[in-house]
């Protein structure tokens, strides 16, 4: 099932509408070896389902599934509209922010695994989705800031109303008066709760000791409430209550925007689970059952078929074949398998069934340690939030004093004045435009490297790449596409051995059988036999063939020749049964992704060092290396070699940027100061990296440094701006110059144009 | 102006009652999806429910 087979469905389905509505290209749809129409008949087990559905009264069951694959919002309208077709769905309704999918219908009229069928139909990949402590959370939050984005909304269009009224003069003050009282009502549920979030926050900071911007602008927010309270109150002095509401509004709306950008990058699926298959057949009271794979304990019996993952670790009892390891180590290329070998959870079995006896179930599974290792590594992160606010937090300790100075000075003077003078100060320079020039610059730039494919994971990881010196690469599925391709064929009769060898590698599933299409599915083999990690023997057109290794092939010189344009290929023999030579050689590459060449230039003019890491011990990594240009290149390192060498650079002052995409990756990327994806890799890895790049390409390396340095530029350009303004109006405002819609007006605009000044980099990239 | 004194407590309660309502509707569920109703109102999902089309003008659906 590919690309093809999904349009045609979609097309079947009377859906082609979808393309009209799509505006993000589809990802390409993964062969995900589920081509019989039984392989999801395990969610129609009770045992299976009773973990993610719920009954509901009227006999219909509804359940949530997480979807992944979807680019845009025509994609929902797809998975709605096919489901809808379905006999007995009532409802199914996908949420575009989270990728969940709501589903009721009557088991008796669809079973369950006809949606998973029909999702595989159109491309779209599925498993069960259960309320987590963390999926709660977020949900929690996002309503918490919706209404407090509501609350100070409604109250900021109201006292914007009422205040306006006051301004314009030639207004009798028992009028006033009645205004000032209804913005007071007003601002109460903004002060006291919409600001909640900043009023914590700034405890938290006082607590630790470390001045954020909390601080201020919880003290702006209390210190200009209380007195305008009293004003109204007294009715005398002014009050500011448009100022509180507004910027209670607008710190809360950049907060919000910043969350949503995190909340949308949670969704991709993560964590053990994902890695392992939902359910997998056990030996039960003398059968084949269907367990899930969360029951399986040490000593079980299960039966992994091909296609399918593994559910834990175990020891293969009987059955030979060959493991695709590629979510655990990275490295495409499968390993054989046979009775009494060692396999590991999250796996996959590609080509013979396996009985497997439980070693470790899920939870102690190698996988499993692998996630803690990450965990460990990650604590290494140097915390980039703190760094960011050193400088903010010496500015704020700097206002504070500042208007408390001003207000005791202001005693000897004017005492009557003194303490509108000091919050006029603090007003004024309240940080409002040097806070929002981070934040909005940040997410703006996200908002803007999100539509071209590429996913920052953390607020304000991608700012730190403008430091990085050191770049490393990784091999296999990084700087190569992780797919095998025929690069150059030596043959007397190239048509013809070609044919030999696409009818032969048909009945293997080996990365390499891959690079050989067949161009006349007429030629077939007969009496195949595959030979794991070796080759294939088999009769094609009247003779009998072997094609693999030179020493399969019994080949009596084994030496391969050499290519004439590529030097980093691995050579494939043919031969004839019973005879000694070889009748064609085909050269075989993991090839090099065709921009690989390009992102590593730009990124060297940049001058930046490029270091290449790889887990694969051959003699291919140095190859790609000097192909590259890339000067430093270590072979066969380990998870933890990759770790320590990360590390070792990181000690000698090195900043260092990791790319990668396997999961034995996966620790050295948590411990580099920048960890960057290809979305293609293994889901676990994408976790732990802090921008993701969605298109499996490495062209988006040179976008994301120029943005970086972009975003920088104007992060720049704003605090300068920032600065200028308090530099400028704090000496006023300390003199008591400045009136308070003058310092109103003043910390409005100067927040506005940093705003504006931030969106320019909302623009989609190119 | 003395309409005022009507008018501004009026409006008070009229915010209220926007308050309650908007929170009721947050904490039902109808902001979890800030994304796809932007989208949804222009697909048509109720073809059903139209009069039937010439063929001419359905060709782009295919």
């Amino acid at each position: 099932m590919g690309c093809q087979a999904a349009a045609t469905t979609i097309d079947a389905c009377g859906l082609g509408h979808f393309y009209q509505y799509r505006d993000q290209p589809s990802d390409p749809v993964i062969d995900r070896s589920t081509n019989d129409q039984t392989a999801f008949d395990g969610y129609n087990n009770p045992q299976v389902q009773a973990q993610f559905v719920s009954q509901k009264s009227d006999g219909q069951i509804s359940f949530y599934l997480q979807i992944s694959g979807i680019t845009c919002a025509a994609c929902v309208w797809l998975i709605e509209q096919r489901l809808k077709q379905l006999p007995g769905v009532s409802q199914a309704a996908l949420n575009l922010s989270t990728h969940r999918l709501l589903v009721t219908l009557e088991a008796s009229r669809t079973p369950v695994s006809d949606i998973f069928t029909a999702l595989g139909a159109l491309g779209y990949s599925a498993k069960p989705w259960q309320r987590t402590e963390k999926s709660t959370h977020f949900e929690q939050t996002q309503k918490d800031f919706i209404i407090r984005l509501g609350i100070a909304g409604i109250g900021l269009m109201q006292i914007m109303m009422n205040t306006t009224a006051t301004y314009i003069g030639d207004i009798a003050w028992e009028y006033v008066h009645l205004l000032r009282w209804a913005s007071l009502i007003f601002t109460l549920p903004v002060v006291l709760y919409a600001a909640l979030p900043f009023y914590r926050a700034a405890i938290r900071d006082l607590k630790t000791g470390h001045f954020g911007m909390d601080v201020p602008v919880s003290l702006a927010l209390i210190l200009a409430f209380i007195p305008s309270a009293w004003a109204t109150l007294s009715q005398t002095g002014e009050t500011y209550f448009e100022s509180v509401t507004m910027f209670t509004f607008f710190l809360l709306l950049g907060r919000f925007l910043e969350f949503r950008a995190l909340l949308k990058l949670d969704h991709t699926g993560h964590g053990l689970d994902d890695l392992l298959p939902p359910f997998t057949q056990r030996w039960d009271k003398g059968e084949w059952q269907r367990v899930s794979s969360s029951e399986l304990a040490v000593g079980d019996r299960i039966l992994i078929l091909p296609g399918e993952k593994i559910p834990a670790d175990g020891t293969v009892l009987s059955g030979e074949s060959e493991i695709n390891a590629a979510t655990f180590t990275g490295e495409f290329a499968p390993l054989s398998v046979a009775p009494g070998d060692a396999i590991q959870a999250g796996t996959l079995n590609t080509d013979g069934a396996l009985e497997v006896s439980v070693t470790h179930s899920g939870q102690q599974s190698s996988m499993s340690h692998m996630l803690t290792l990450l965990d460990q590594a990650a604590s290494y992160k140097p915390a980039i939030a703190r760094l960011a606010d050193t400088g903010a937090s010496y500015f704020v300790i700097f206002i504070l004093l500042l208007a408390a100075a001003t207000g005791l000075i202001w005693l000897s003077i004017d005492a009557t004045r003194a303490f509108w003078i000091a919050l006029s100060v603090l007003v004024i320079t309240c940080p409002c435009a040097l806070s929002l020039a981070t934040p909005v610059s940040v997410t703006a730039s996200i908002s803007a490297l999100r539509q071209s494919g590429i996913l920052p994971t953390q607020g304000e990881a991608f700012l730190q790449l403008k430091h990085i010196d050191t770049v490393i690469f990784d091999k296999t599925g990084t700087l190569t596409d992780g797919q095998y391709s025929l690069v150059e064929t030596l043959s007397d009769h190239t048509e013809t051995h070609l044919q030999v060898a696409a009818a032969l590698e048909h009945y293997s599933s080996h990365p390499i059988a891959k690079a050989f299409t067949n161009a006349d599915p007429s030629i077939v083999a007969t009496e195949v036999m595959v030979h794991p990690n070796a080759g294939i023997e088999g009769t094609v057109m009247g003779n009998k063939y072997r094609i693999g290794t030179p020493a399969f092939c019994c080949v009596s010189d084994p030496t391969t020749p050499l290519s004439s344009t590529h030097d980093d290929v691995q050579w494939i023999a043919l031969s004839v049964v019973g005879k000694q030579d070889v009748i064609a050689w085909f050269a075989i590459q993991d090839c090099l992704r065709v921009d690989a060449k390009i992102a590593v230039d730009t990124l060297r003019s940049r001058g930046l060092s490029l270091h290449l890491l790889t887990g694969d011990p051959s003699t291919q990594g140095n190859k790609i290396a000097a192909q590259l240009n890339i000067a430093h290149c270590h072979s066969g390192k380990t998870a933890t070699e990759k770790m320590h060498y990360i590390k070792a650079l990181q000690a000698e002052g090195h900043r260092v940027a990791m790319v990668g995409d396997g999961v034995n990756d996966a620790p050295a990327m948590a411990c580099a100061d920048v960890a960057i994806a290809l979305s293609q890799g293994a889901e676990l890895t994408q976790n732990s990296a802090d921008i993701i790049l969605m298109t499996p390409k490495l062209a988006p390396l040179a976008t994301l440094m120029a943005h970086s340095y972009r975003t920088h530029r104007v992060i720049k350009q704003n605090l300068a701006w920032g600065l200028l303004y308090n530099g400028i109006a704090l000496p006023f405002a300390v003199a008591g110059y400045v009136s308070p819609l003058i310092a109103a007006i003043g910390m409005s605009f100067s927040s506005l144009l940093v705003v504006v000044n931030a969106l320019g980099l909302n623009r989609r990239l190119t | 102006m003395d309409i005022l004194y009507l008018l501004i407590p009026l409006t008070i309660l009229l915010i209220t009652g926007a308050i309650v309502a908007f929170i009721w509707s947050v904490k039902n569920g109808q902001f979890d999806d800030l994304d796809s109703p932007a989208h949804r109102i222009l697909f048509e999902d109720d073809a059903d429910r139209m009069p039937p089309q010439k063929p001419d003008k359905r060709e782009d659906a295919g």
